[in-house]
């Protein structure tokens, strides 16, 4: 997400913030807010501009974590389709290239 | 395999096997010498390393814990005993609340430039030494191997150094502040705000 290539693309549509679920006083109950159950870390959600969720990432084989396999950059494709109201359907192919990049350098 | 296998049969219960013929002595096979991880990176420029560090640190709202030291000496080739110990591994010092960085000063002669600017005044008696930052890189406080000293000879106490990592680790954050800010922040600029959940790990 902070690379050079990616941040820019993320910033086109999102506001980014990174919360410390173990250490950070009040993260649980923001997370409650979106979720029932606690999930691994990490754990995303993208949200309007008045904290309502718009989708998060526990799809339907639960949380996809940092998206690597491919049912999980298909949920993270899904999310952005979602959200996106200034991402193009390039910026959209180009994230989730970088991911399956990122996976294939593992 | 049977004697290796013996103890294992004995603690189940089993009847243990005939003795097994004496076998002549092999000749010593020599192993390939393991390479031993060196803590200092001699060539690194300590500066862009605590640079990186800081930067990181900034990002998770942690600390920086500067090491100074050399793989020379043996006080600061101890210090893996230090982190491994479980006062100090337990509470996850060098994964949750500090970015570790291993500054190489040789003998105190090499790199106290770059020491000196964090107020160190290194003696080869004393290393390794120690400057905890904060997320802006400014220092908290600093310490020397002698503060630390253990029973054994050359070593460290994982207590007085947990106790030390306490009482200079950053205040936790309150996740309030950010998160609203950044609601704020997406609706005047008609953006979406992705919420991260996650570690310094």
């Amino acid at each position: 997400m902070a690379s050079k290539d990616v941040a820019p693309v993320l910033a086109k549509e999102f506001v980014t913030v990174k919360i410390d679920f173990d250490r950070a006083k009040g993260a649980k109950d923001i997370e409650k807010r979106y979720i029932d159950k606690e999930q691994g870390l990490p754990w995303f959600a993208f949200l309007d501009g008045d904290g309502k969720a718009l989708v998060h990432s526990t799809g339907p084989k639960g949380n996809t974590g940092f998206p690597s396999a491919p049912e999980e950059i298909a949920h993270f494709k899904t999310m952005l389709e979602t959200a996106k109201h200034h991402l193009s359907d390039q910026d959209i192919a180009f994230l989730v290239t970088s991911l399956e990049e990122a996976n294939r350098k593992k | 395999m049977i004697l290796q296998l013996l103890p294992i049969l004995l603690v189940m219960g089993g009847q243990a096997p005939p003795p097994a013929p004496q076998a002549t002595p092999a000749a010593p096979v020599s192993k390939p010498a393991q390479p031993v991880r060196k803590l200092f990176n001699d060539t690194a420029d300590p500066k862009a390393q605590i640079a990186t560090a800081v930067a990181g640190a900034a990002e998770d709202d942690i600390r920086v814990l500067v090491v100074w030291g050399s793989n020379d000496d043996e006080r600061s080739a101890n210090f893996t005993k230090v982190q491994r110990a479980q006062e100090v591994s337990g509470p996850r010092f060098f994964s949750d609340e500090y970015k570790l960085v291993y500054a190489d000063v040789g003998r105190a002669d090499k790199n106290l430039e770059v020491a000196s600017g964090y107020g160190m005044k290194l003696a080869a008696d004393a290393l390794p030494a120690f400057t905890v930052l904060d997320k802006t890189g400014a220092v908290v406080q600093r310490a020397t191997a002698a503060d630390f000293a253990g029973a054994e000879p050359v070593s460290l106490d994982p207590k007085k150094f947990a106790a030390f990592l306490t009482a200079n680790q950053a205040a936790a954050p309150d996740a309030d502040p950010p998160f609203k800010a950044a609601l704020s922040q997406a609706k005047k600029d008609g953006k979406s705000v992705f919420l991260w959940f996650a570690a310094p790990w």
